[in-house]
């Protein structure tokens, strides 16, 4: 195990760190400025829609707590992930980050209910002032979100697993989690197929869980040789920086957007 | 008669003067350190000097400022973090709070953001270059925000 354990602090750049750390960081701190100016901008535009429907009218804060705390919950599996691939051990790194990747997508299955909901309420990006400030910024920090995912199931199947078995595993995990949200929407907001028959419904939930279960008791196999097991580290440290960052930019905006402005209303001219 | 004055005379008097109300030597007071053995001796004299370095040796301890964390030290961040999004979820319905929930919510929202950063994203543990270019970034966010509102939301 300790032979794994690579040491990548100690690297030969003028600076002493990692260059791409430093990228990573830099990138951050400017990607504050990028949410900086949509959050001032909802603020800027706070409580001057003409029309609604309003933020008080709309906006549900249990449903956006559970996903403000399963987002939080992934940046926790983030760093267990890291901690384990750092002492080498790679089958339960695997699996954090893979539940990093999952809790991601159960965040934007949250934001998918969300924005059916209120676009079934009549609230779209061009309805009034709060809509067009509130979908821009949201959907911005949606859109990291599903990079954030992308990443790391690429990660998990690019440099976490080694054979073909075990990416195909992933694969599957992967789509047996979205067979399941799918069925969990089509029994209560996304009218894709009108009068869908509750069966259908059920078994689209139950295949995605079997699935989902299945393809990850079939991944526990062995942790690799400790030769093919290269620079993993790092890389999975930066990916991790990014997940981290979406997760704080969520806090802000929990805080700011849905819980000092949830009882906007109507603007007193 | 000439008068002189001689200015370190004055200064050992004053010292002197000082000393007495202090009831201590004031050495970490008077003396601008230059080298080690201008260095107050103990580091620091102050009243409260032995609870100040025990309190920050116990925070550096649990922080744990000279490593990384083990999973559990992480686990535990992570529930405090749940504890405090329940709490926000919490106060959102207490209406007696009243002008109080803002800063409230701010604050709590703070502590989780400078949690996240400090122990998920390693800038407890890791090189000091991060946390300037991180912080300036942020910085320069949230004075650009404050400007934006301070210049379009509040109306004269």
């Amino acid at each position: 195990m300790s032979e794994t354990n690579i040491d990548t602090h100690q690297t030969s750049t003028s600076t002493g760190v990692d260059n791409r750390k430093l990228l990573m960081w830099l990138f951050l701190g400017s990607d504050c400025l990028f949410f900086g100016s949509f959050i001032s901008t909802y603020l800027v535009y706070r409580n001057r829609s003409l029309s609604g429907p309003y933020p008080n009218e709309i906006l549900d804060i249990p449903i956006t707590t559970v996903s403000t705390f399963v987002l939080l919950m992934s940046s926790l599996a983030m760093v267990l992930g890291l901690n384990y691939v750092k002492e080498g051990r790679q089958v339960i790194g695997r699996y954090w980050t893979l539940a990093t990747a999952l809790l991601g997508m159960v965040f934007l299955g949250f934001q998918v209910y969300e924005f059916t909901h209120f676009a079934h309420a009549g609230l779209t990006p061009r309805t009034n002032i709060f809509g067009t400030t509130f979908f821009t910024m949201t959907g911005f920090h949606g859109g990291h979100v599903t990079f954030g995912v992308i990443w790391l199931l690429i990660f998990a199947g690019s440099s976490l697993a080694n054979t073909i078995r075990q990416r195909l595993l992933i694969l599957s995990a992967f789509l047996s989690v979205v067979v399941t949200m799918i069925g969990f929407f089509m029994t209560e907001t996304l009218d894709v197929i009108p009068h869908m028959p509750f069966a259908v419904t059920l078994a689209f939930i139950l295949l995605g869980s079997l699935g989902t279960v299945l393809s990850l008791f079939m991944l526990r196999t062995p942790d690799a040789p400790s030769s093919v097991i290269s620079n993993q580290e790092s890389n999975l440290e930066i990916a991790g920086l990014y997940w981290h960052f979406v997760d704080i930019v969520w806090i802000v905006i929990f805080t700011v957007v849905y819980l000092i402005s949830a009882n906007d209303g109507a603007p007193l001219l | 008669m000439k008068i002189v004055i001689d200015l370190s005379k004055m200064k050992n008097s004053f010292v002197k003067i000082f000393q007495s109300f202090l009831g201590h030597s004031t050495r970490g007071y008077f003396r601008v350190p230059n080298t080690p053995q201008d260095l107050p001796d103990p580091k620091d004299d102050t009243p409260w000097a032995g609870y100040a370095s025990y309190l920050g040796d116990q925070f550096n301890k649990i922080t744990r400022k000279d490593g990384h964390g083990s999973p559990v030290f992480y686990a535990v961040i992570g529930l405090i973090l749940g504890i405090i999004t329940l709490i926000e979820f919490g106060i959102f319905y207490v209406e007696s709070l009243g002008v109080l929930l803002v800063p409230l919510l701010l604050i709590l929202s703070l502590l989780k953001f400078v949690m996240v950063v400090g122990f998920f994203m390693h800038l407890r543990f890791d090189n000091k270059l991060f946390t300037y270019l991180f912080a300036s970034g942020f910085i320069l966010a949230v004075a650009i925000s404050i400007a934006l509102i301070v210049l379009l939301a509040i109306k004269p």
